[in-house]
């Protein structure tokens, strides 16, 4: 495990001078020949953050240049400042590596921007980005990727993230996600792709259900798939339903809503096609596909109270990422009897094949809800569009009108 | 026209190719191989959810022990040499497809209650026919559980596939090695075979396929025009340790040489292959191994040299000779460091000699493949220069600080102004662990994997494991019959015997000192 240190407090500078200060940092951590520094960048990552969550994004950063070295640029914005002016910090983030012998270090610029000159911020960040190395653009602000200063940098970037669980509107937000990936699929002269750490943050359960194609028994029963059911937790301050009423639309989270449009884009769905009356006031959707395919929606339990959140969670807005979604149900029609199913169990995952209503197989992997630098270390590591992610953007915008 | 693939979930850049539901049977279950190295590999695999809910272990060793008994070993064997992996609910899940056969592998009785487990495993947990045998014993076993493997016919199921992994060394020389390939050939097709060489499952080694074929700049200069020539260096700072059993028996090499070094050599070497599919590389790379002009007996004194280490000092310590180690003849003749010169005949490569080395007890661990270019046909800044001139070269890193560096001349900066251009040789460093700041997965998670997947690309195939053999036997014959009579000839710490700088001395060059 590589050690993490700081070997800088970050310094204030005058931000018309950020570039000179970095060359007078690196010339002074060059000077320190008992912990010789190795000065390491692939890409550079610009963040753009509430200025409040400045803090928490350092850390993030800091940890992340330790996978990705990298020029951070992470822009804390304060619109509601009252008073309207850029100021700017240095410093070094450093891991020791080599047996301890050498550090590698990243540079990490901290640009706040107050009141109007939120919409100046480009000017200072642009002249910063480092030549020939891919730039990326982390939108790590609950709501849309919005502003003028964004707007002028997206033109410098290869590829923008951002994170569906912090929309404060939940699956509602389906919709216009597809249009902001279509619109910027098409931008000119070229397409920028979109991440969306909130897919990372759900592969751990795209994994479990995958693997239940992976066998070739399972394959052959899961041809007469029927019913797929989603039990999800509802979003937090929009209570559950009760019995015969559905859940509003604005309570549904993201997450079941997107792997339900994985698992249409990826098994060949058409349709769908809303179901009404149905039970207990669950969303039930039909698929013409052959065979039909029922997805049933299925709010499980009241929606968690923000107090018992933890902190991580507490700053995606409403979403509880991983955990939104309880249980994933697939039951085949046919002999014999078959059922798989891919639930929460404490902090695991647990994976269950019953056929005949007896257990067969059974997985556990531990679920972590991974920190959001792990998050963007596995984005930073793909350069192009997913297409997969945006077909499945695309089921889910559509499921997501229906609801 | 596409083909629909089998699985529709997988069909995304992050998701890896999937594993089939199998049983793994090791045998050899309780040794160190499998403690220190496979069980973690599998349970890291299990954790990364590449295998099937089904998946399964069967491990068979003499030591009588229970299913649970077996667990509970395996379970303080990843918290000895993994504990950062461990985690008990994980752990839980995956022991519960753990479970154990005891005997001795010529005993029937074994072989019947494994293929009772087997058959119970398939119905229960939907295994499906699927199996590893893989044999993580000493190779003196290797005969007799072939035998019962044929003797069982469990060697083609009727349903699913079978594959075996053996752990080299593959043969003591050419007829063993022969003996070996014809008793697995009786019962297996040769893509059911997979010889483990665990060089080719390191991350860096694998890159020096990307680097060639991927990189447009260094494949036109790799031949014979540019390069002056190659050496290859495999240095190990420790001794025999507890293996001097089986290194009285084998020596560097039968243990280093024959394979890690020749799959290096050959990566190096070898043209670029039509595809990545696993026959097209060991194509090319038996192609390059079988251009290595033959080594006669009586040349051997002109190609290869050998040595043995005496006391010294290793690390700052004393370290004891080899003569000296635990389980060590007195005596003994064996070879702790090889160096032999290899000359390739074909186009690229002709007169181009690739010195490789190997060996224990050197100054400290490296891995390392340097190309060095030729000389520049006319210099041009001076008498001073001419001395500080040095050939560029380029040093692959294969462990550790796995890196590429380029080392070329630049001219000093001179603040007084003197006319004399002065030169220094510098290095351009690519070092993987401040780019990809990422850890390096276990060669064996790789290997595991793809013996799972059926990918044999990173195993040695039948005919190169023949041709390095037939390669390295003059050697062998040379060396067996005639007793070393300057062992040891080099001390412990340093870089080998005198005769091995003189190897190169006389053609003009040295090794580098890594």
């Amino acid at each position: 495990m590589q050690d993490q240190l700081n070997i800088q407090t970050p310094r204030r500078v005058d931000p018309s001078s950020i570039d000179r200060e970095l060359r007078k940092m690196w010339s002074e951590a060059s000077a320190d020949t008992a912990h010789p520094v190795i000065r390491a960048r692939i890409l550079n990552l610009v963040i753009f953050v509430d200025a409040a969550a400045l803090g928490e994004t350092r850390d993030a950063a800091a940890e992340l240049a330790a996978r990705h070295p990298s020029r951070t640029i992470i822009v804390g914005l304060n619109p509601k400042a009252s008073e309207s002016r850029l100021s700017a910090e240095v410093s070094a983030r450093c891991t020791v590596s080599f047996h301890r012998r050498q550090q590698i270090c990243s540079e990490q610029i901290v640009i706040t921007a107050d009141g109007r000159s939120v919409d100046d911020v480009h000017g200072l960040v642009a002249p910063l980005l480092t030549s020939d190395l891919h730039t990326f653009l982390w939108w790590r602000i609950a709501g849309w990727p919005l502003g003028h200063s964004l707007d002028v940098l997206v033109d410098h970037c290869d590829r923008i993230l951002l994170d569906s669980a912090r929309f404060v509107s939940g699956a509602i937000e389906l919709d216009a996600l597809f249009s902001l990936i279509k619109e910027c699929g098409q931008r000119k002269p070229t397409a920028l792709p979109i991440g969306d750490l909130n897919w990372t943050r759900l592969g751990v359960w795209r994994t479990a259900l995958a693997t239940l194609y992976d066998v070739p028994t399972y394959r052959d029963r899961l041809a007469e798939l029927r019913r797929i059911t989603i039990s999800y937790v509802p979003n937090s301050g929009r209570p559950a339903a009760s019995a015969a009423q559905t859940v509003p639309a604005a309570a549904m989270p993201i997450e079941p809503v997107l792997v339900a449009g994985w698992l249409g884009s990826r098994l060949g769905w058409k349709g769908p096609e809303k179901q009404s009356g149905t039970e207990r006031g669950n969303d039930v959707f039909r698929f013409s596909s052959p065979p039909a395919v029922e997805l049933v929606l299925e709010a499980s339990g009241p929606a968690q109270p923000d107090a018992i959140r933890s902190e991580a969670e507490g700053s995606r807005g409403h979403s509880l990422g991983i955990k939104s979604i309880a249980e994933i149900r697939f039951e085949c029609g046919g002999e014999p009897a078959t059922s798989f199913s891919v639930r929460l169990k404490a902090e695991c995952l647990e994976t269950v094949v019953l056929i005949e209503g007896q257990t067969q197989a059974n997985r556990i992997v531990a679920c972590d809800d991974k920190p959001d630098a792990d998050l963007v270390a596995e984005e930073l590591d793909i350069l192009g569009k997913d297409t997969v992610y945006e077909d499945a953007i695309h089921g889910a915008s559509i499921l997501a009108r229906l609801l | 026209m596409t083909q629909k693939p089998l699985n529709p979930l997988r069909d995304e850049l992050r998701m890896q190719a999937a594993i089939e539901p199998c049983v793994v049977v090791l045998f050899g279950a309780s040794g160190d191989l499998a403690r220190r190295k496979l069980i973690p590999a599998l349970f890291s695999l299990w954790k990364k959810q590449l295998l099937a809910p089904g998946f399964s272990v069967i491990g068979s060793a003499r030591s009588q022990m229970s299913h649970d008994e077996y667990r509970e070993a395996m379970r303080k064997a990843i918290l000895e040499f993994e504990p950062d992996a461990f985690n008990d609910t994980e752990w839980k899940s995956f022991a519960a497809g753990l479970f154990y056969v005891s005997g001795a592998t010529q005993d029937d009785q074994t072989f019947v209650g494994l293929t009772s487990l087997l058959a119970q495993l398939d119905s229960e947990r939907g295994t499906a026919g699927n199996r590893i045998y893989y044999l993580s014993t000493p190779p003196s076993l290797y005969d007799p559980i072939i035998d019962q493997i044929g003797h069982f016919k469990i060697a083609h199921p009727e349903h699913g596939w079978a594959r075996i992994v053996l752990e080299k060394p593959f043969g003591r020389d050419l007829k063993s090695a022969l003996e070996l390939d014809a008793k697995l050939e009786a019962l297996f097709d040769e893509d059911q075979i997979y010889r483990v060489d665990h060089f080719l499952g390191k991350d860096t080694v694998q890159n020096i396929m990307v680097f060639r074929f991927s990189n447009g700049i260094f494949e036109p200069i790799w031949n014979r025009r540019y390069i002056d020539h190659v050496q290859i260096t495999a240095a190990e700072s420790i001794g025999v340790g507890s293996r001097a059993g089986y290194y009285e028996e084998a020596g560097v090499l039968r243990d280093m040489i024959q394979n890690h070094m020749l799959q290096l050599l050959a990566l190096v070497a070898m043209d670029p292959p039509v595809s990545l599919d696993a026959n097209s590389v060991r194509d090319e790379k038996v192609r390059l191994i079988k251009a290595i002009r033959p080594i006669d007996h009586g040349e051997v004194a002109d190609y290869a040299v050998r040595g043995q280490y005496g006391p010294g000092i290793v690390d700052g310590a004393p370290a004891p000779g080899y003569r000296q180690e635990r389980g060590v003849n007195a005596n003994s003749p064996i070879e702790t460091y090889a160096a032999v010169k290899f000359v390739i005949d074909n186009w690229r490569w002709a007169g181009v000699p690739f010195y490789v080395r190997s060996g224990k007890r050197l100054p400290k661990r490296e891995a390392e493949i340097a190309l060095q270019f030729k000389s520049v046909p006319h210099l041009l800044f001076g008498k001073t220069a001419e001395q500080q001139i040095e050939p560029n070269q380029l040093i692959l890193r294969i462990q550790p600080d796995e890196g590429i560096t380029l080392r070329f001349n630049s001219k000093v900066p001179d603040p007084r102004g003197i006319p004399e251009t002065r030169i220094h040789e510098v290095n351009m460093d690519f070092i993987y662990g401040s780019t990809f700041a990422a850890n390096f997965p276990e060669a064996y998670e790789r290997l595991l994997r793809d013996a799972m997947l059926g990918d044999s690309t990173l195993f040695a195939r039948r005919d190169m494991v023949e041709i390095s053999w037939a390669l390295l036997q003059p050697i062998l014959d040379v060396w067996g019959g005639t007793p070393p009579s300057d062992f040891p000839n080099y001390e412990a710490g340093t870089w080998g015997p005198k005769t091995a700088d003189e190897l190169l001395e006389r053609e003009g060059r040295r090794w580098r000192r890594p």
